[in-house]
């Protein structure tokens, strides 16, 4: 067995604990970034339900605007996103180099793409359910709460998924600004130095981690949903 | 008691499209009664029956619920005065992710109502509307019929005095419409319960409402006595929506396709109410002037315990005999209506 990895991975088994970090950091910069962002990701996408025409809060300037800035990041390509808010980072981080600097332009693209999402999600929730508790006297922020995002809680959870997977490769193109990661050791070990069994095991580890949110969604999904 | 006063709703799709949903509308509507809205799909009755809990404000009008104008009062106040006024509809709208239970306790729920005291009551209600069993299951797995059970458990929660159904039976079988239509009967009687419904189908009116209005193109072109309305109808539409709840039309055609007359034949349609329901008619035509009455359809329904009455016969007999029994069936409050005479 040993002999046969030796064969095969020559350059994984003379150093492992190249992977348990790279792990690691794709794990801490995709938890992260899915705290933060996801947690204002779903403010805003609350926001773009509510203040849409007919909505709870209907505001057409603000709809109007939010909706413009959410395609407008979403537009910018996530490598040049990193480039563009280098000062922001600066500003924010200290630093514009590691896992850390690269929290902030993930951060940024996650809010637009999950809000849309959850966006997607919330107007799936039947308007007639909202109309009903309007009868029943419910408060505004009760309906978002109490039925959006109740109701809407198995869409939330399987865009979380999508999202989850999406910041997942997001984190491998951090690896331009020295963010580390399995797409970084992928690239700068595995390509850069034709070491092509570092490529082949950094992919195997990033593929494990996609199917487990995947199947930690599924679970979940199976969990909550009674439809 | 509810009083709708000059209502008009109006939508405008965009600033050249400007949609009369209502117009001018007023009605008063006392406690206790059902009363039944009826109309065809975009005449606007759903729109009217948002007014009354203004979940769709009027362009114009006031809605007085118990004296109280609705359209003055501030969100938190209307919001308080909404749990006075349940509301059913087509569709159910149940909560999918929560149990039969929790849906019938959320309006109960954060009001400083005891978790104790939510539990009895979901129970008493669940009772109510005989789903006792089914405290536990999720929606998805009840049936329509069920579905509206609990969601009308669900309006009762807050002990409203005013129970609004828009469509509530439309998604339902003919027989759970009856069942349906019995339970809200029940919750009438028992609870005082004012109810208003709104629907396409005369025959709900029929079954259960005491008073009516019919509702074209956003006006209300009649109302009043259920009775009094299906007795004499004023407009064409009014009388379209009664024949389709008696199931007339159809069996008029049949009955005037398969019937070969003779020349000497008269097709009348005899409608009568009440105690002449119980006088021999007939019997008397051939005793008073001759006439040979051949009954080719012939009905009773009742509406509020009172039979009505409607008969299609073909009359045998000279012209001016038929024309006598004719005036004498009128002066006994028969109405008669002449369906074709033979030349």
């Amino acid at each position: 067995m040993q002999a046969l990895l030796e064969k095969y991975l020559p350059n994984v088994v003379s150093d492992p604990q190249i992977f348990v970090d790279a792990t690691i950091q794709t794990i801490y910069m995709t938890f992260w970034a899915a705290i933060f962002g996801g947690g204002l990701g779903l403010i805003l996408g609350v926001i773009l339900v509510v203040t849409r025409p007919g909505g709870l809060y209907e505001n057409k300037t603000l709809f109007w605007i939010l909706d413009k800035f959410v395609n407008l990041i979403r537009s910018i390509p996530f490598i040049i996103l990193l480039a563009l808010l280098a000062v922001i980072t600066q500003f924010i981080v200290g630093t514009t180099i590691g896992a850390k600097a690269a929290l902030v332009p993930l951060v940024a693209t996650v809010i637009p793409f999950f809000a849309r999402q959850v966006e997607t999600a919330l107007l799936e929730v039947d308007p007639g359910l909202i109309e009903a508790a309007q009868a029943m006297g419910l408060s505004r922020l009760g309906i978002i709460c109490r039925v959006y995002l109740r109701e809407g809680l198995v869409g939330i959870v399987r865009v979380s998924a999508l999202t989850m997977i999406s910041l997942i490769g997001l984190t491998a193109m951090a690896g331009a600004v020295g963010a580390g990661g399995l797409g970084d050791l992928a690239i700068s070990q595995g390509y850069n130095r034709f070491e092509n069994d570092v490529t082949f095991v950094a992919t195997l580890l990033i593929l494990i981690l996609v199917f487990l949110s995947q199947f930690i969604s599924n679970l979940i999904i199976k969990k909550i949903s009674h439809q | 008691m509810i009083e709708l006063k000059n209502i008009s709703v109006t939508f405008n799709e965009n600033e050249k499209d400007e949609v009369d949903a209502v117009k001018n509308v007023n009605l008063t509507i006392e406690d206790g009664t059902i009363f039944g809205i009826v109309g065809y799909s975009g005449a606007g009755k759903s729109t009217l029956v948002r007014v009354i809990n203004l979940l769709q404000r009027p362009t114009k009008g006031t809605i007085l619920v118990d004296g109280c104008d609705l359209t003055k009062l501030a969100e938190k106040q209307l919001r308080q005065k909404r749990k006075d006024i349940g509301m059913i509809f087509q569709h159910f709208n149940l909560l999918e992710a929560r149990t039969i239970g929790e849906n019938v306790a959320f309006p109960l729920k954060y009001q400083g109502i005891t978790k104790e005291k939510q539990q009895a009551k979901v129970k008493e209600l669940l009772k109510l509307v005989g789903l006792t069993d089914k405290i536990n299951v999720y929606p998805s797995q009840l049936s329509g019929g069920q579905k509206q059970r609990v969601a009308i458990a669900r309006a009762l929660a807050s002990d409203p005095k005013i129970l609004l159904c828009d469509e509530a039976t439309s998604a339902l079988d003919p027989k759970t419409t009856g069942q349906i239509l019995k339970l809200l009967q029940k919750l009438n009687r028992k609870l005082n319960l004012t109810i208003i419904l709104i629907t396409h189908e005369m025959q709900v009116v029929k079954e259960i409402c005491q008073k009516t209005a019919v509702m074209l193109n956003g006006q209300i072109v009649e109302k009043g006595e259920v009775l009094q309305v299906f007795n004499e109808p004023k407009t064409e539409l009014t009388k379209k929506f009664i024949a389709t709840a008696f199931r007339q039309e159809d069996i008029l055609h049949k009955v005037i396709e398969n019937s070969s007359l003779s020349p000497d034949e008269t097709l009348v349609e005899l409608s009568y109410t009440g105690k002449v329901t119980n006088e021999p008619l007939l019997a008397d035509l051939y005793q008073r002037f001759e006439i040979k009455a051949n009954i080719l359809y012939g009905n009773i329904e009742y509406l509020q315990q009172v039979p009505v009455g409607k008969l299609i016969v073909s009359l045998v007999g000279s012209k001016k005999k038929i024309s006598e029994s004719l005036a004498y069936l009128n002066s006994k409050g028969v109405k008669v209506k002449l369906l074709n005479t033979s030349d």
